[in-house]
């Protein structure tokens, strides 16, 4: 990416974009990622290892609501594995089944649907046939950080 | 004399910004997928074994073929989320996971813990970049970068060996227990907003 130099040494790309370097380390809102990251394993651990999944589904439901409230964002396999009905967590085979579906005539490629069904019977519609090789933004702007040395504060 | 717009460009209208995000402990592990030794012998025994026999077998129903291949998505993942079959059946799931260019991750995501909770002996085998050009050409009509082999008496016993000893056992331990507790991980999304 062709680089100009701005006013004060500032690093200006093409675009008009002036490039900051990333920080070394995340400091804000900590506790509440931990909080989020914590419920979500528990509602996984609820759904696999109890017979009743209203726990794990709570757990999922007040991950959903502290992550809008105090503003921290989730990725999306995260976000991908909970149903957005009944807040189940999504185990294939255990609580979800995973097809694909092809609603066209022809039956094209192109029209390939992956369709993740929940047991509620809500389902995910993902169109995977219109471009196999598309990215998330997530994927594609993500700076991977490393785990965070932070076990001791559980 | 630079243009108009270039001049503009000289002066930031935007600026990056990285936004701190929660990632998966689970979906997102780089150790998800059983790691693979000597993934070049592998390839090299699966293109020799089955490969390039089924060159000759374009012709060929592929329920007539001499081994039992399975190449339909739906067909598979039905097969893996069988809760009590009859018999147990052994088999090799060979998994096009790095050719992401023809396969979406997304379809791929969910394998690793199918396999894992299956009841069938399913060992998982990650192949390298260009695996999926190369099964193709082999004349199977590979459309979901999975390959399933069933083993039975047809498959040679020092081929399965062979991919047995390079390739290690799945293994979930977030699906056993929580002994295990997987610690916060935080990323960093780039992104632009407006310089006020």
């Amino acid at each position: 990416m062709a680089k100009k130099q701005g006013k004060k040494g500032q690093r200006i790309d093409e675009n008009g974009t002036l490039l900051i370097d990333p920080p070394k380390q995340v400091g804000t809102n900590k506790e509440n990622y931990q909080r989020i990251n914590y419920l979500y394993q528990l509602s996984i651990f609820s759904t696999l290892h109890t017979k009743n999944i209203t726990m794990g589904r709570m757990y999922n439901k007040n991950l959903d609501l502290i992550s809008k409230k105090v503003k921290c964002n989730v990725s999306p396999d995260i976000k991908r594995t909970i149903c957005k009905k009944c807040n189940r967590s999504l185990i294939p085979s255990r609580t979800c089944r995973i097809t694909i579906k092809n609603k066209s005539r022809g039956q094209t490629r192109k029209n390939d649907d992956l369709v993740v069904e929940c047991d509620c019977g809500m389902k995910k519609v993902f169109r995977i046939g219109l471009k196999r090789d598309y990215k998330l933004f997530h994927e594609r702007n993500v700076i991977r950080m490393g785990e965070a040395k932070d076990k001791k504060n559980f | 004399m630079s243009s108009l717009k270039a001049l503009d460009k000289k002066v930031a209208t935007r600026k990056q910004v990285y936004k701190p995000i929660l990632s998966s402990p689970y979906v997102n592990d780089l150790g998800q997928w059983p790691h693979v030794n000597e993934q070049s012998v592998v390839v090299e025994l699966l293109k020799s074994t089955i490969l390039n026999k089924c060159v000759h077998l374009t012709n060929v129903e592929m329920s007539q073929w001499p081994w039992s291949l399975e190449i339909d998505y739906n067909k598979i993942v039905s097969l893996l989320s069988e809760k009590t079959p009859a018999t147990p059946l052994h088999m090799f799931l060979f998994v096009c996971n790095k050719d992401t260019k023809f396969v979406p991750s997304i379809l791929l995501q969910q394998i690793p813990t199918l396999a894992y909770l299956c009841p069938h002996d399913v060992t998982l085998v990650q192949l390298p970049t260009g695996s999926f050009e190369m099964i193709r050409n082999s004349g199977i009509n590979l459309q979901n970068g999975l390959l399933l082999l069933h083993i039975n008496d047809q498959i040679d016993p020092k081929f399965v060996s062979a991919i047995k000893e390079r390739v290690q056992p799945t293994t979930q331990p977030w699906l056993d227990d929580l002994n295990e507790y997987r610690s916060t991980q935080l990323d960093l999304l780039t992104t632009t907003q407006p310089i006020r």
